[in-house]
């Protein structure tokens, strides 16, 4: 008996320790005090290119910079953040969700620690309007941009085909007619996208909206002062609709549409003879880009801004999207990096990667590796006014569910415009 | 451990040998319907593992091509000329091993095997008390048990973040196999107790008699009687626990060095899937080693089962 | 190295604290007077069950049942108005219909087919059943995404003239038709079926592993005795050996069932639920992650947990019925 109550004092001591001891394994590399989480994201290359730039941040501070990429970043973050696990400064591609962690946590405003009269001047006008509240209080500012309105063809068979780039909308459909009586398909349309599929869609409407009738209606548009049920929208989605209605305007048809990756799509630019000639997306795209057209991008590929309709809106707006820091802890710390990914000339050494674009207008743009991504960084520099893009804005059910879902139903012939437009009216949340 | 458990085991050879002669010996002895029978047998099984087979077959293969022959072509092209060596390439392994999987394994593993034992343990434990001891609350807990088969899992995740944050626990190994062990043990102990129940009631009665306490018939008489069953969950947790993705990412993710093989998969993929052919081989890597859990474990079900489901 | 030794560390002390746990309570108990000790023994063992469900699983419930009654962020109280609007959720209800197909053909279907396989595979020699086993299980060892990824390339689309990396699509252009999107086609919810197909292949290993082990387990001399009788192996199967398996045909049902109310993944990769694919787990994901709508979510759980109450009850009878032997 006696010896059994040594051992069981023994094993005792011994669970405990164990018990002890496992908990604190793996607790060791989440950093001391001061050290400061960026969460965000992109990961693999793009999270390289991110942590080059941060070197000069980690030379000059005595404290740990860490950068946590997932591509998880709205479930992460959701999760982290009703369950106090915050943190401190997060990195969102979309401004509404930026919006809404701000509201349910402390997060301030970014006049409280930077210059936003100087931070608005530097940067793309339009850009700080997605990250503004009701109240007026800029949230946050973007660190990257993507920028949407660029439309791709290849090269040099463009040339050899003797086609000329378009430059209104007039001249988009001449091209596109062109094409067709040559034999070929004008578009290289894809837009499966596994459950986020419908934001292909939804940008083609962005886009439409904004040269059609100007960043004013857009911005009643995305807080619902104009309904989809209007006028306007109907006029977006039709001027959409006649692409891709049009028999042999795009590859496989609207099936096609549904069925080819958003990726894979642009690679008919790349063919032989090329089974598709235009192609409308963000600089992004680049990287999905088959190998042997990225070696050599500037011989492969030619882009140019997406051409405006001087029958709508009077200028040359930009539709963008980008990654947009917001500090959710307020510490000293977290300011100083804060400012650091404020600065016009930050994140020289991503740019030289490739794949980054700076959304301040003085970036030095000998910094980019390509000729394609000059003129995408000068489509955007250049730029009178530019538009994050709606649907990121939008509350949730209507951004990422009503406003995909209504489109993949439309363009897959499940639904008629009428009854899709109304749908999307009616999943947004009331009071929005 | 003096008591030799009436187990599987020793019994084993005899049950084979006798399985053996039962069914394909037999056919000699009743010529005809017999033969067709067993043509029946062998035909229609051949037919459900080639339909099983054909998805996997071309996973198989789409790993071993390039990236731009598997975006054009079908899989099942290959198998016209199989020996044409430049179609095959191991470039998307190698690409898989290089970016770091090893240390991700070496978590999966740190992460898997406790997150096994821990609640098949607890599990057996309360099993063995659902089935065979008598307390007040044995049938509201048990029903409580088996309505929560069906709560998914991602309610707990803001909780618990609450929780393990203010334990420091977010980010540790001990958060993940705690997380995994609560949401199996529904499962578990509903697997575990159906099977136990239905163990003779002499077996137990008699192993009373003879003045042996629960702990110890527990040891020395369940556990190895249930075998099987617990073999079965084992291999179920284990590919559960190893396929995870959600929970290692909510309570895991935020620790980049303790990554786990489906994490690191997914940063590999890329946020907008633009590696996607990497899948087919980072696929083959992850299931390599369920698979061979599977094939380890497999002798464990198949043959020890006779002694323990005796009618009673 | 040192992380080799880590890792070894955190998982024997894992495994050892658990072990040690049980142990030392356990002994602590027989300690105490025979009385009390009978009373408190088996709240012991069920003890870590019990207190490990209870903060995993029962407060995050309770938790959730309470949120399911207040707005999007938890802060006001709105009564019902969570369940009124799910249950006029014109995409719920669509969702809702798909669970449905998928609980009356999937645990049916994964229930037969791995009863065939098996049945015929117990008759084949020791090697070839532990091969055609391994073949109809390798699927279960693969993640729910993984699946999914194997299943493009069957369903996949090409457009008409170009090569199909689809297998179903090159057999059917082989037939000169043209090819089909097939998880566009809702017709007859077609594509719902071809997605619930993906679970019934992963999940058939998993009724075959725990049905072989039963019937492997029925005396073999009733089975004698019947053939003796003059049955036909038909009449034996359906006469001895399925009464004799049938709690453990009802556990795989159970827990197959469970499994497909919370699917979501296959749906998730493949169509993104788009197409009038989706599945009520797949709306509760997005209600909470996407919408970020915290009461609906918690609403679509609630009334998820009350759609097993059938389930349950049917449960707790053979509870009973076991107990009553």
């Amino acid at each position: 008996m006696k010896s059994k109550f040594g051992r069981l004092r023994v094993m005792a001591i011994l669970g405990v320790f164990c018990l002890l001891a496992s908990a604190c394994l793996g607790d060791d590399s989440s950093g001391g005090g001061g050290a400061v989480e960026i969460m965000g994201a992109f990961v693999d290359t793009e999270a390289d290119g991110f942590e080059a730039s941060l070197e000069a941040l980690r030379e000059e501070v005595d404290f740990e910079v860490n950068y946590n990429g997932t591509p998880d970043f709205n479930t992460l973050i959701t999760t982290r953040v009703e369950g106090g696990d915050i943190p401190d400064i997060a990195l969102f591609p979309q401004p509404g969700l930026l919006l809404d962690i701000a509201a349910q946590t402390d997060a301030v405003p970014i006049s409280e620690f930077l210059d936003a009269q100087a931070l608005e001047e530097s940067l793309i006008p339009g850009f700080l309007d997605a990250v503004t509240t009701e109240g007026g209080d800029v949230m946050g500012f973007p660190m990257r941009m993507a920028l949407k309105s660029a439309l791709w063809y290849p090269v040099p068979e463009f040339e050899e085909a003797g086609y000329t780039l378009p430059e209104t909308q007039e001249e988009l459909n001449a091209l596109e007619e062109q094409i067709r009586s040559d034999g070929g398909t004008p578009w290289c349309l894809g837009m499966e996208s596994g459950d986020a599929t419908g934001w292909v869609g939804t940008d083609w409407i962005e886009e439409n909206m904004l040269r059609l009738h100007g960043p004013e209606v857009y911005d009643q548009w995305v807080n619902h002062e104009v309904l989809f049920d209007s006028p306007e929208v109907r006029a977006a989605f039709e001027n959409w609709n006649q692409l891709w209605s049009t028999e042999g305007n795009v590859v496989g048809g609207t099936q096609g549409m549904l069925s080819i990756g958003f990726g894979d799509s642009p690679d008919g630019l790349f063919d032989e003879e090329p089974s598709c000639w235009l192609h409308r997306q963000g600089n992004f795209i680049t990287s999905f880009f088959p190998d042997d057209v990225q070696e050599n991008l500037d011989e492969n590929v030619g882009v140019t801004y997406f051409p405006p309709d001087p029958e709508g809106f009077d200028g040359s707006p930009v539709l963008a999207g980008g990654d947009l820091a917001l500090m959710i802890n307020d510490t000293p710390e977290a300011r100083q990096v804060m400012e650091f990914l404020a600065e016009a000339d930050f994140g020289g050494p991503w740019a030289e990667q490739g794949g980054w674009l700076s959304p301040h207008t003085g970036f030095d743009d000998t910094l980019y590796p390509t000729e394609v991504e000059r003129q995408l960084y000068q489509i955007g520099a250049q730029a009178d006014v530019l538009r994050f893009d709606a649907s990121d804005s939008m509350p949730g059910p209507v951004g990422t569910g009503a406003f995909w879902t209504g489109i993949v139903d439309w363009v897959g012939g499940q639904s008629q415009l009428d009854g899709v437009l109304q749908l999307i009216d009616q999943a947004w949340p009331e009071g929005g | 451990m003096s008591t030799t458990p009436p187990t599987s085991r020793e019994q084993m050879p005899d049950e084979e040998a006798e399985r053996d002669d039962q069914a394909p010996g037999a056919g000699g002895t009743e010529p005809k319907g017999r033969r067709w029978g067993k043509f029946f047998v062998s035909g229609s099984l051949l037919f459900v593992c080639l339909l099983w087979l054909i998805p996997t077959m071309g996973l198989l293969i789409s790993s071993l091509r390039e990236e731009d022959l598997v975006k054009t072509t079908g899989w099942w092209t290959v198998l016209a000329s199989p020996l044409d060596f430049t179609q095959w390439t191991l470039e998307n392994y190698s690409e898989v091993l290089s970016a770091g999987m090893a240390n991700a394994f070496l978590n999966s593993f740190v992460v898997s095997i406790p997150a096994v034992i821990i609640p098949i343990l607890s599990a057996a434990f309360a099993a063995y008390a659902f089935a065979w001891m008598r307390f007040p609350g044995r049938e509201t807990l048990f029903i409580m048990l088996i309505a929560l088969l069906v709560v998914p899992l991602q309610v707990a995740f803001i909780p618990l973040l609450q929780l393990y944050g203010n334990m420091g626990l977010t980010g540790t190994f001990p958060a993940v196999w705690l997380a995994h062990t609560g949401f199996a043990m529904p499962l578990a102990v509903y697997l575990l107790r159906n099977y136990m129940g239905s163990l003779p009631r002499e077996v137990i009665e008699s192993a009373e008699v003879d003045g042996a306490s629960h702990f110890q018939i527990f040891w020395r008489l369940m556990i190895p009687l249930s075998t099987p069953v617990l073999a079965a969950f084992a291999i179920l947790q284990f590919l559960w626990v190893w396929n995870d993705f959600l929970i290692a990412l909510i309570f895991l993710g935020s620790n980049t060095e303790n990554q786990v093989v489906t994490l690191a998969m997914n940063r590999l993929i890329g946020s907008r899937g633009e590696e996607w052919h990497l899948l087919t081989a980072g696929g083959f890597i992850i299931i390599s080693v369920p698979l061979l859990v599977f094939f380890a474990l497999q002798r464990y079900f198949v043959r020890g089962l006779t002694a323990g489901s005796v009618k009673g | 190295m040192l992380k080799v030794l880590n890792a070894l560390i955190a998982l024997v002390a894992g495994v050892g604290g658990t072990v040690v746990l049980f142990w030392a309570t356990n002994a602590l108990v027989e300690r105490m007077p025979p009385r009390l000790s009978n009373a408190v023994k088996p709240y012991v063992f069920i003890g870590p069950a019990l207190f490990v469900v209870t903060i995993f699983l029962v407060y995050p419930f309770v938790r959730t049942i309470f949120i399911s009654f207040f707005d999007e962020r938890s802060e006001n109280f709105v009564g019902v108005d969570n369940y009124v609007d799910i249950v006029t959720d014109p995409a719920l209800r669509s969702a809702m219909f798909n669970n449905l197909l998928w609980i009356a053909f999937v645990p049916t279907l994964c229930v037969a087919i791995g009863l065939i396989v098996a049945v015929l595979a117990d008759r084949l020699p020791p090697r070839a059943e532990q091969v055609s086993k391994s073949i109809i299980f390798t699927p279960m060892a693969i993640s729910a995404v993984g699946a999914s990824t194997i299943w493009l390339f069957i369903y996949a689309w090409r457009p008409e003239g170009t090569g199909q990396i689809g297998l179903l699509n090159a057999i059917w252009t082989g037939l000169g038709q043209d090819p089909i999107a097939w998880v566009q086609v809702s017709t007859f919810r077609l594509n719902t079926f071809l997605l619930l197909i993906i679970m019934i292949w992963t999940q058939t290993g998993f009724a075959m592993v725990l049905l072989s082990s039963a019937i492997k387990g029925v005396p073999t001399d009733t089975i004698e005795a019947a053939r003796i009788d003059g049955a036909s192996e038909i009449q034996i199967f359906w006469r001895v050996t399925v009464p004799q398996i049938s709690s453990t045909i009802a556990v795989v049902l159970t827990t197959i069932l469970v499994a497909v109310l919370k699917v979501f993944d296959i749906v998730f990769v493949m169509t993104g639920g788009n197409f009038n694919t989706d599945v009520i787990a797949n709306r509760f994901i997005i209600e909470l992650f996407d919408f970020r709508r915290f009461g609906r979510a918690a609403a679509i759980v609630v009334a998820l947990v009350l759609a097993t109450i059938p389930v349950m009850v049917y449960n707790i009878r053979q509870f009973r019925e076991q107990e009553a032997r």
